[in-house]
């Protein structure tokens, strides 16, 4: 066991493990880097930053070569600096700033490890007097089964991301649930798409038509936000029969609405919606620019949040000046519509991030600026304490000879 | 809307055509006082207050890529003389060659004919002429083509499209004042009474607006709208003809103290005949401008004096001309190319100091000659932080807030860090590297105003606003840039003296004090550096997570940031574990260069990020050029690793002692 411990920690505590972490993370962040001309920011977020492995064509024609990912490399991070950096680290006065470093780094990928699986971001569009209490995800999808009550009710059944996500190739999933007197196909899902008029020869064409409409799938966009997915649906009775089907696009407003046993239900694929723990309205959004430009100088939004308990509060959210409330974040994140004048109505976009790890990294800059200064200062006074003797020295040296130094 | 905005800008060559085909009047010099006078008027230009002069200067290196005109016959013009040609007597300056056409590539794409002419040239107007509407069609189509605007345009349609903007500025200076050449015919009894006669220039319809203002009024109540009336014709004629569209020079402070907007010669009489009283007041100054148009032999110093003076006070009396004055000062010092000229004193003084190492008191003569150019250096910077601070649309006081300020102040941070190394050490490695660092960040700086081509004090985008975060992420980052570079630089002085001393056919190389100070200098380079990168890239991660709400996006610049912390922390451990040497470690060090080079300029040339500034002419031949060199460097460094390790083998084969293979290895490390 101790062995077995020995050998754990000199492999995975030991320096060569350290700089080839930081050899391929160096050299993994360049190629991402680089490769955001080609592919765009999500997509290379995914294949160099947040993978195990990739395969790296760019850098040499026709060859892959494959090369640990981000994912993987800071895991190995995470572990050499616990045990090479903590555990295994010579404990002494002349090491407690390296020791400091290393938690201040520890803290910010620990940030980082809970900010990617707990946290949750995405957008909501207000126009002035509007009120939303929940708002849209950048990323993820969800197709949401509405069913019409008495009483003009809704109740509301929701497919979740990683169900739809995995529809393509000819793959597909069939959704039940005990309140359907049907079930639910889908397949051909896209990650962007287009929907256009049938017609002519679409044999050999990707995609699929139903009606007078075809979903054609597009070359996914490097700006995530931008794609529009789309999917088909078809609605089948308990013997397995289609008995409707529709394309989904969302970009589109309304549900495919169908009745089955005299009860009405609607389907639609949208961003998927997270709830908000309190409503905001906007009441005013201001946008200046800088004068005779149209260089922007100010955009912000008054806002009022009102809250489940009844309680209202009145907050501006401009760059830089976030709203924070209820473990929720609101940025002003931009405004539109495209192409509008100084003087038209806009609408106001805000970004919404929940974060737990909101303000681990401002904490650990200063743990890492702490222990940095101190190792490389007490290193600085002492290489200044050791040159002026060295100076002083030689020049007594000289001085002595009967000469005179600059050295 | 691109069809019409196509139309505005075809009419608006059609009329600087027709004004064109004037007699082209003869070239006379505007007075040397008047030219001083003028260069002082504040105006309104890309958002904030600033003197002629440097609106001047920064239109002609926009178009031209330099601060004056060669003229034929050998004599040359100033920026602003040329400008006030460009905007009073247009004619004169169509056979300047003043565009500057990077690539044949761009004249190839307008169809224009190049035979004879070099690579990257200048043409004047006259010779670009038959090719503007295509360049026109084509600046067009670019920028509706590129998402994100122009800046994410690949090079040679980039180019066409500052080409195209270029042309166009032209075009909009010569017709700014023009309208104001032409007198409005007057047919009413009343009006002629009121003008004095049957015709009326620009400034009597300013003086007289309220008052024709208040005739409309009054007619309107008798009148029905519906009719047409001589007062209605002739104010008809005076708003169309004030709101054809020019460049909008603002020189024309507003009166009210809200309104941040100043206005142009057409909105003053636009809004003196909306019945604004203190627009009408301002009619003398459109008086003097008619004397400019007349030309140089109208216009006295006086008459620049009291335009200069009018507007001064304006702008003084809202509190806008704060920055003015300094800017006019940095203007007019010329302090980059006097920094340039003292460190090129210092190179010579400091070679001597080399020559004779002994002399004490002239080595604190040469450092104190050092000082001089920093300091100056440092000056500008506190200048610029003064102009920015004091401009009323942004009150920023961060002295790095663009790509181009990056560059004074690594340069004065890294000749810091040298000076004060030199002072305890002694050695003239430090104060020589000072002295090296800050001539190529001046030549640098100098090289790179044109390439820009814009205001480098533009105001922020909102994003920026920030005092507090400019003032310690960018700050900090551009620091660690600094002592990144420093390191580079220290790395191959390492180098060339290990080389020299192979050369000379030292025996004991590791033992020599220069390589060990070197070295020393060096490891201290990236620990500095690695300080400042790191607590500056992570409180950019701050600053984001605070505005935007995600601490990394691995946008490129962020990404170069990190690569630099990354690879430092490689490098100490490196060193710490022995997995390198001095010679590995230089050639880190080299690497950690390159790496520096990518983050500062290369991930703005990617077109990609919240960071790109589009493909600026020259900076990724260069950086190619710089990566190539220092590739070669590396290469060059293996060779000979490889090389002096194989003939010092040869003889410990013959001993046969493994101990002895290691000591050769020392020698070459």
């Amino acid at each position: 066991m101790n062995k077995a411990w020995s050998i754990f920690v000199r492999v995975f505590g030991g320096f060569e493990l350290a700089v080839g972490v930081l050899f391929f993370m160096t050299l993994a962040t360049w190629l991402g880097t680089l490769n955001q001309q080609y592919e765009g920011l999500f997509q290379s977020q995914g294949r160099y930053f947040e993978s195990w492995f990739y395969v790296e064509r760019n850098l040499v024609p026709y060859l892959g070569i494959p090369l640990p990912g981000g994912m993987l490399l800071m895991i190995l991070l995470m572990i050499n600096l616990v045990v090479g950096g903590l555990l295994r680290m010579r404990k002494g006065a002349s090491t407690i700033g390296i020791l400091i470093t290393h938690c201040g780094i520890l803290l910010l990928l620990l940030a980082g490890v809970v900010k990617f699986f707990g946290s949750t971001e995405g957008s909501l569009l207000l126009w002035p007097g509007d009120q939303g209490s929940s708002f849209s995800s950048f990323y993820y999808w969800e197709v949401d089964v509405l069913q019409e009550l008495d009483g003009g009710k809704q109740r509301r059944f929701e497919i979740p991301h990683e169900d739809i996500v995995d529809l393509h190739d000819g793959k597909s999933r069939r959704f039940e649930s005990g309140s359907w007197p049907f079930a639910l196909v889908l397949d051909r899902f896209a990650q962007n798409a287009e929907v256009a008029m049938a017609g002519g020869d679409d044999s050999g064409i990707p995609g699929v038509s139903i009606g007078s409409l075809r979903l054609a799938p597009g070359e996914r966009n490097p700006e995530e936000e931008l794609n529009q997915a789309g999917m088909r649906v078809r609605v089948q009775n308990a013997s397995g029969s289609t008995i409707g089907e529709s394309l989904l696009w969302g970009a589109m407003d309304y549900p495919y609405v169908f009745e089955v046993e005299g009860k009405k239900f609607g389907v639609r694929l949208q961003r998927k919606r997270v709830e908000l723990p309190f409503t905001v309205r906007l009441d005013e959004f201001h946008h200046e620019v800088y004068p005779n430009t149209t260089r922007p100088k100010v955009f912000a939004s008054d806002v009022t949040v009102l809250s489940r308990g009844g309680e209202t509060r009145t907050a501006k959210i401009e760059m830089n000046q976030p709203l924070r409330r209820d473990g929720f974040i609101l940025f002003q994140s931009s405004y539109g519509p495209k192409g509008a004048g100084p003087n038209d109505r806009k609408f106001s976009v805000f970004q919404v991030v929940s974060n737990p790890s909101d303000h681990w990294p401002l904490i650990a800059c200063i743990v890492i600026a702490i222990g940095l200064l101190l190792h490389f200062g007490s290193k600085l006074f002492r290489w200044m304490r050791a040159e002026r003797k060295r100076v002083l020295h030689t020049n007594a040296v000289v001085a002595t000879a009967g000469g005179s130094t600059n050295d | 809307m691109k069809l019409l905005s196509l139309l505005g800008l075809l009419a608006c060559a059609v009329l600087f055509q027709a004004q064109g085909r004037a007699q082209a009047p003869s070239r006379a010099p505007w007075p040397a006082e008047v030219v001083r006078a003028i260069e002082d008027v504040p105006l309104q230009d890309e958002g904030r207050i600033k003197p002629f002069l440097a609106f001047a200067r920064q239109k002609l290196l926009r178009i031209s890529g330099r601060s004056s005109v060669a003229l034929d016959g050998g004599t040359s013009v100033s920026a602003s003389e040329w400008i006030l040609d460009v905007l009073f007597r247009n004619e004169v300056t169509r056979d300047d060659r003043v565009f500057l056409v990077p690539s044949k590539e761009v004249l190839d794409a307008i169809e224009l004919p190049h035979e004879g002419r070099k690579m990257r040239d200048r043409y004047s107007y006259n010779e670009l002429a038959p090719a503007v509407s295509k360049l026109y069609e084509l600046t067009e189509r670019y920028i509706g083509m590129s998402k994100g605007g122009s800046k994410n345009l690949p090079l040679v349609p980039g180019q066409i499209v500052a080409l195209g903007n270029d042309v166009w500025l032209y075009q909009q200076l010569g017709v700014e004042f023009a309208r104001l050449a032409r007198t409005f015919p007057v047919e009413d009894a009343g009006l002629i009474a009121l003008f004095g006669g049957k015709t009326a220039d620009a400034a009597a319809v300013c003086k007289h607006g309220p008052e024709l203002n208040r005739r409309l009024a009054k007619e309107l109540q008798t009148i029905p709208d519906t009719e047409a009336t001589p007062l209605r014709a002739f104010l008809l004629d005076v708003v169309q003809s004030a709101r054809r569209g020019a460049y909008g020079l603002a020189i024309f402070p507003p009166r009210e103290a809200k309104e941040t907007a100043w206005l142009d010669a057409s909105s003053l009489l636009d809004a003196s005949v909306k019945g604004d009283e203190h627009a009408a007041a301002r009619a003398p100054l459109l008086g003097v401008l008619e004397k400019f148009l007349a030309g140089p032999e109208s216009v006295t110093a006086a008459d620049a004096t009291i335009l200069t003076s009018a507007i001064a006070d304006a702008a003084h009396d809202r509190d806008e001309a704060g920055a003015v004055a300094t800017e006019l000062t940095l203007e007019r010092g010329y302090f980059l190319h006097w920094i340039r000229g003292l460190f090129l004193i210092a190179i010579a003084l400091v070679g001597f100091l080399w020559w004779k190492p002994q002399a004490k008191w002239y080595g604190r003569i040469v450092y104190a000659v050092t000082l001089v150019p920093v300091l100056l250096m440092a000056a500008v910077i506190v200048m610029r932080c003064m102009i920015r601070y004091h401009d009323p649309s942004t009150d920023i006081l961060a002295p790095v807030t663009n790509l181009y300020e990056t560059i004074p102040f690594i340069t004065v941070i890294g000749a810091a860090i040298l000076l004060f190394v030199e002072f305890f050490s002694k050695n003239r490695i430090g104060l020589t590297l000072a002295i090296l660092l800050g001539f190529a960040g001046s030549q640098l700086a100098l090289s790179y105003e044109p390439l820009d081509g814009g205001d480098t004090l533009a105001p922020l985008q909102a994003v920026l606003v920030s005092n507090f975060w400019l003032l310690t992420h960018v700050q900090t980052v551009t620091v660690g840039y600094a002592a990144s570079l420093l390191a580079a630089l220290l790395a191959h002085v390492w180098i060339g003296r290990r080389l020299w001393l192979h050369f000379q056919g030292s025996r004991a190389p590791s033992a020599d004090r220069f390589l060990k100070s070197v070295m020393r200098m060096c490891y201290g380079a990236v620990a500095f550096g690695l300080v400042f990168s790191t607590v500056g890239t992570i409180l950019g991660g701050i600053w984001a997570n605070y505005s935007w709400g995600r601490f990394w996006g691995w946008d490129p610049k962020e990404n170069g940031a990190l690569m630099i912390c990354l690879w430092q922390a490689m490098m100490l451990h490196s060193r710490m574990a022995g997995f390198v040497r001095h010679l590995g470690f230089s050639m880190l060090a080299i690497i950690l260069g390159m790496i520096t080079a990518f983050s500062w300029w290369h991930v703005n040339q990617l077109g990609v990020g919240l960071h790109s500034y589009g493909f600026t002419d020259g900076v990724l031949s260069t950086l190619y050029w710089f990566y190539g060199i220092e590739g070669g460097v590396l290469l060059g460094c293996l060779v000979g690793k490889g090389l002096a390790a194989h003939s010092v083998q040869q003889p410990v084969h013959d001993v046969g002692g493994g101990e002895a293979v290691v000591k050769a290895q020392d020698r070459v490390d």
